[in-house]
């Protein structure tokens, strides 16, 4: 019943905090100068004549009280509906339906890249502490750390469209199904980008656990008694580096998100990073406010999961509460 | 969210570092030599933009000399009008970290007050903040900039609004831990009975210790908020004309980088070199204020 | 102390490093080969890249310059300029004014098909102007028909607009997409804000909102033949990245308005330009403060370089203008007083404004709305100084400076406005009696007003010349705004592009796209 229990409370958890995330956006959003229809409009505004000007105020809802406005557009959602576009003519779910995949592809390769160069350089340098081998993880770390992911991403672009003639992600994008090779080429190259700021955070940790639990007792013991090193290694440090792992890769994840937004810009993607932007120079607060909600919540939930993984694989925090 | 992060990112120490010789203890480990060398070095050629003191003026046009490459008398090449990169890229480092140490100011000050309020005062308390934690964490960085330069519009200010507000939460969760553990500590609780006011127990016993740990992030903060300015202003949502940051230079290398590739290297490698340099500091204030974290 | 990095340590790097840049070079290579054969699109479709994105397809209520250009492709109008900014026909084969050029008769094309099939006539002009002019369609444009008072079919091949008063800028103002022609039947079916259905030689095919605005030929276009089978709009966010994109291939055209990306391109491919109709001003509020003063005003006008304003922002890619900048009634010289800098007249007209060494204002700005007017705003600065004339500039976010423009809340404002080849459609919504822009304008002058209405009432041609002469003279000679420049739009383009010409008005802007052809 614990486990149930932790489940529960995190999940009450979880909506308090997106009823917060959900308020924070609406507020800020209302404090922009501007609104609806200027936004739609522009200096045009001052073309329309006053009964114009209403005719548009009704449509969009404005002038209406602030707290009717937030409350219907929270019952809206609570029905599943999460608004019409003020920009584009379309639903938000739409939107965020083309959109949404596209990021997560990007997010998930980063990641999965991250992982990969993180933990096998991380583990490799804290295997040879001190010598070459150590060397060349540190390096990784730094480049990856300290090359803005734009810098490395614009410079990409350039060197390939103007060399090679070769910029597949300027072609409308594709999904993995419709055009697996294609995709590939579109997503790989800004998910290379992306990964190497992950694949820095990683390997640093990974590298620090592995290090401190190899000077850890236990580790002495187990070498004392003859485990075979290659099954050391594996079922000893890097499961027990793997709780610090995993936590770093959680945040790695969340900053990712807000990350893609540049990447997603230069290399012509059309994902929710994108989406976000135009929504706010356009004021289109339906899209801005359901789309930010769709991230938070993406957002926790993956921090849910990382949690739970956590939990999973060290017993000792299992008695925490959420 | 558990405590994970700050387990992750900083460790409390229970002895009080000595300020005599803590700079020399700095000193002393290899992280934090690479680091003072270089953060001094790049506050230098910083100071030097923001005083002016470049080899020519940065926006001095010469169409005599477009698209030059590196050579003695302009160090990083000139750009498509001429100006030299250079003296471009020392006006643009100060004016990044302007940015920057504005930012971090902000973040520092409202996060550490956060995070020692939440770990000091009563459960409630903490709760609420770290509620609001949460929430500042789920909702894209990107957004919140955005959001602050469109109400606010576009300057040094601004700018440094809308990238210390993403910082905060961190320092709230990374201040929030050691000042939980030092509250259960003896000596704490032992002051506690014995009737010690809690400000003077904060003052004394819980600030100092946190000390380190808001160093160490500080100086990671740094590193970030060069990185986060570059952003910004490569999405054209930096300080406007004449200011020129970073990350602007590198936005305009854009276009010319296929045929003149130092204008984009000159002003990358320089946001390079900061985030480095802080990256180092930061790694050798960690050594220095709990060696058990220590990776060298 | 050890170093950091072993030098066995930065050799294993580069080593590493340079097999990995070897390879991916190769591979690069190999997969580009294969990709361009794949981006070379059979079947002749034009994909054209802008950092812009089409955001509404309801004619009647477009403001962005890219709508305007792309629904401009599906619908047409009654009348359009032309590249010399002269009014022919487009829907309408010929027109008259008559009593006193209180009424205007139409007569419309023969033969013209609608997308759906249905053959254009009367009735589906008069519904589409009443849209136009409804309330509640909140059309922009809907004031260019503000003196109309009836619109009724005269058989089926001709429509009568009667106005309340003399208006001949009517004809110029129905040049516009806002007013564009659409099917009656679409109207009333409430479909046609979904459903783009017009006569243009193209049709409306797919619209992903924020990344791409597909059209194919119209079959049945009466202006002849489409040789391109379709046009797509893409949109890609930074100028930087289309540029890659034209040179990768993907894209075989490119609109741009920063020179410095249009520069960098090589010279194989083409590159037109045109001065789009629009210009830039500083806009002065001249009710109240220090710029409520003529002789302050003028003492700004003359200090104003406006050449050098001119390079400093946009490379001198551009034009220095006033307050008419294109067109046959265009202003020139483009100022009745300093057309170009005169410091000494500038300090005498300080002195006769009672502030001999100088005054201070501030100026907004929004590099949101237009790049490149910061860069203005600073050049600007510097030549007011050397009389004495501090201008502080304050940038702003978009809609901030909008709120700010609307309300008339700012001393002086540097704002890029749309232009017209018609004195009486530019001006008349900031200058006119009643007229909508008026806050934002800033001045109001009873001679204003007359020389607009002067140059309204007369269609002759000398008549109309004088009356423009006489608002410039007007508006220049008072230093109402202080008038800077009109800079170029650039499409650039594959070699394998032909027969395409970029036209000055947004709505056609696009439209030699039904002549051009793809080898």
């Amino acid at each position: 019943m614990n486990v149930v229990t932790a489940i529960v409370r995190r999940i009450l958890s979880i909506l308090v905090t997106l009823l917060g995330v959900s308020v924070i956006i609406f507020v800020i959003l209302r404090l922009l100068p501007g609104n609806a229809v200027s936004a739609s409009m522009g200096v045009s505004e001052g073309l329309l004549s006053k009964a114009q000007v209403a005719a548009l105020d009704q449509y969009y809802g404005i002038g209406r009280p602030v707290l009717e406005q937030y409350f219907s557009w929270l019952h809206a959602l609570l029905n599943g509906n999460l608004g019409v576009s003020l920009s584009q003519q379309k639903s938000v779910s739409y939107l965020v339906g083309l959109d949404l995949p596209v990021t997560l592809e990007l997010a998930f390769f980063s990641m999965v890249l991250g992982i990969l160069i993180g933990v096998g350089f991380g583990m490799w340098s804290a295997l040879h502490p001190g010598r070459w081998q150590d060397n060349i993880g540190q390096v990784v770390a730094v480049v990856g750390l300290a090359i803005p992911a734009f810098v490395l991403g614009q410079s990409l672009v350039v060197y390939m469209s103007t060399k090679f003639h070769y910029f597949p992600s300027s072609l409308t994008f594709v999904g993995f199904f419709s055009n697996p090779w294609l995709n590939f080429q579109q997503i790989i190259f800004p998910s290379i980008v992306l990964s190497l700021g992950i694949g820095a955070a990683i390997l640093r940790t990974t590298r620090g656990a592995v290090l401190e639990v190899s000077g850890l007792n236990f580790a002495r013991t187990a070498l004392g008694k003859g485990v075979s090193r290659r099954a050391f290694v594996w079922r000893h440090l890097f499961l027990n580096s793997l709780t610090a792992v995993v936590t770093m890769s959680g945040i790695q994840l969340g900053y990712l998100l807000g990350g893609t937004v540049i990447i997603e810009r230069i290399f012509v993607l059309p994902g929710m990073g994108n989406l976000l932007i135009t929504a706010i120079k356009n004021q289109d607060y339906p899209l801005v406010q359901s789309a930010t909600l769709v991230f938070a919540a993406g957002f926790v939930v993956v921090n849910m999961f990382v949690d739970l993984a956590y939990s999973l694989i060290d017993p000792r925090t299992r008695k925490r509460s959420a | 969210m558990s405590d994970i992060t700050s387990d992750v990112t900083a460790g409390p120490s229970e002895e009080v570092v000595r300020h005599r010789s803590w700079f020399a203890a700095l000193w002393r480990s290899g992280n934090g030599r690479t680091g003072i060398v270089i953060v001094a070095v790049t506050l230098f050629a910083g100071l030097l933009g923001i005083a002016g003191i470049t080899p020519y003026a940065p926006d001095a046009q010469n169409p005599g000399a477009v698209l030059k490459g590196i050579s003695l008398s302009h160090l990083m090449g000139t750009d498509q009008f001429g100006r030299d990169v250079f003296s471009g890229a020392l006006q643009g480092l100060g004016v990044s970290l302007e940015i920057a140490f504005l930012s971090v100011l902000i973040a520092g000050v409202i996060g550490s007050v956060g995070g020692i309020v939440a770990g000091f005062l009563g459960k409630w308390t903490s709760a609420v903040i770290m509620r609001l934690t949460d929430m500042m964490f789920a909702i894209p960085t990107v957004l919140f900039a955005l959001a602050v330069v469109t109400a606010l519009g576009y300057g040094i200010v601004d700018s440094s609004i809308a990238i210390g507000v993403g910082w905060v939460p961190i320092y709230v969760r990374v201040v929030r831990s050691p000042v939980l553990a030092l509250r259960e500590s003896d000596f704490v609780r032992a002051g506690r009975v014995l009737g010690f006011s809690r400000m003077r127990l904060l003052w004394r016993h819980i600030l100092p210790n946190v000390a380190g740990v808001i160093a160490v992030q500080t100086s990671l903060a740094l590193a970030w908020a060069i990185l986060a300015e570059a952003g910004l202003s490569f999405l054209g949502l930096g300080p406007p004309p004449p200011t020129l940051s970073l990350g602007d230079m590198v936005n305009n290398a854009s276009s010319t980088a296929a045929v003149a590739w130092w204008t984009l290297v000159g002003p990358s490698l320089v946001i390079i070199i900061a985030v480095i340099g802080f990256n180092f500091l930061g790694d050798g204030l960690r050594d220095v204020s709990d060696p058990r974290t220590r990776t060298r | 102390m050890k170093p950091i990095i072993g030098l066995r340590g930065l050799a294993s790097a580069a080593l590493v490093m340079s097999t990995v840049g070897i390879f991916s070079s190769s591979v690069l290579d190999a997969a580009s080969a294969s990709a361009s054969t794949g981006s070379r699109v059979a079947n002749s479709t034009l994909v054209i890249g802008t950092v812009n994105s089409v955001q509404k397809i309801d004619p009647d209520v477009v403001t962005n310059f890219l709508d305007f250009e792309a629904l401009g492709l599906i619908y047409n109008t009654l009348v359009q300029e032309n590249s010399k900014l002269q009014i022919v026909p487009d829907l309408a084969t010929s027109w008259s004014f008559a009593n006193g050029n209180r009424q205007l008769t139409m007569q419309l094309r023969q033969g013209v098909k609608f997308d759906d099939g249905s053959t254009m006539t009367s009735a589906d002009v008069v519904a589409s102007l009443e849209r136009a002019i409804a309330t509640k369609t909140a059309d922009p444009s809907a004031s260019y028909l503000g003196s109309v008072t009836k619109i009724s079919a005269s058989g089926p091949n001709a429509v009568v607009l009667t106005m309340s008063h003399p208006d001949v800028s009517v004809l110029e103002g129905l040049a516009t997409v806002n007013l564009g022609i659409m099917p009656a039947a679409a109207i009333k079916a409430g479909t046609i804000a979904t459903k783009p259905d017009g006569t243009g030689p193209f049709e409306f095919s797919k619209w992903v909102p924020s990344t791409s605005f597909t059209l194919t030929a119209n079959p049945n276009y009466w202006g002849g033949k489409v040789s391109l089978n379709s046009v797509q709009l893409k949109t890609i966010p930074t100028e930087q990245s289309i540029s890659a994109a034209l040179q990768a291939g993907t894209i075989q055209m490119a609109l741009l308005s920063q020179p410095t990306v249009v520069s960098t391109i090589p010279q194989s491919y083409p590159v037109q330009h045109v001065m789009d109709l629009s210009y830039r001003a500083l806009q002065l509020q001249d009710k109240v403060g220090i710029l409520a003063n003529v002789n302050a005003r003028r003492a700004i006008a003359c200090a104003t370089d406006r050449n050098q304003i001119l390079q400093d922002s946009v490379f001198g890619d551009g034009k220095v203008v006033g307050p008419v900048p294109l067109g046959p009634y265009a202003t020139n010289p483009v100022s009745s007083i300093c057309p170009t800098p005169n410091l000494g007249q500038a300090r005498k007209y300080l002195a006769a404004s009672g502030h001999p060494s100088g005054f201070t204002f501030t100026a907004i700005t929004s590099t949101d709305l237009d790049s490149t007017s910061a860069a203005q705003a600073i050049a600007m600065q510097s030549q007011l100084a050397r009389v004495g004339i501090k201008m502080n500039i304050q940038n702003l976010a978009a809609n901030a400076y909008i709120q700010d423009w609307l309300k008339g809340k700012f001393q002086a404002a540097f704002a890029e406005n749309g232009a017209s080849p018609s004195p009486y459609v530019m001006y008349g919504r900031y200058f006119g009696k009643g007229a909508g822009l008026a806050i934002p304008a800033g001045y109001s002058s009873k001679s204003l007003q007359q020389e607009l209405l002067a140059g309204d009432v007369t269609s002759s041609a000398a008549g109309q010349a004088a009356a423009w002469k006489k608002l410039n003279n007007d508006l220049t000679g008072n230093a109402v705004w202080i008038w800077l420049f009109d800079s170029y739009d650039f499409a650039v383009m594959s070699p394998s592009v032909h027969g395409f010409t970029l036209s000055p008005v947004n709505t056609t802007q696009l439209s030699s796209l039904a002549t051009t052809t793809l080898k």
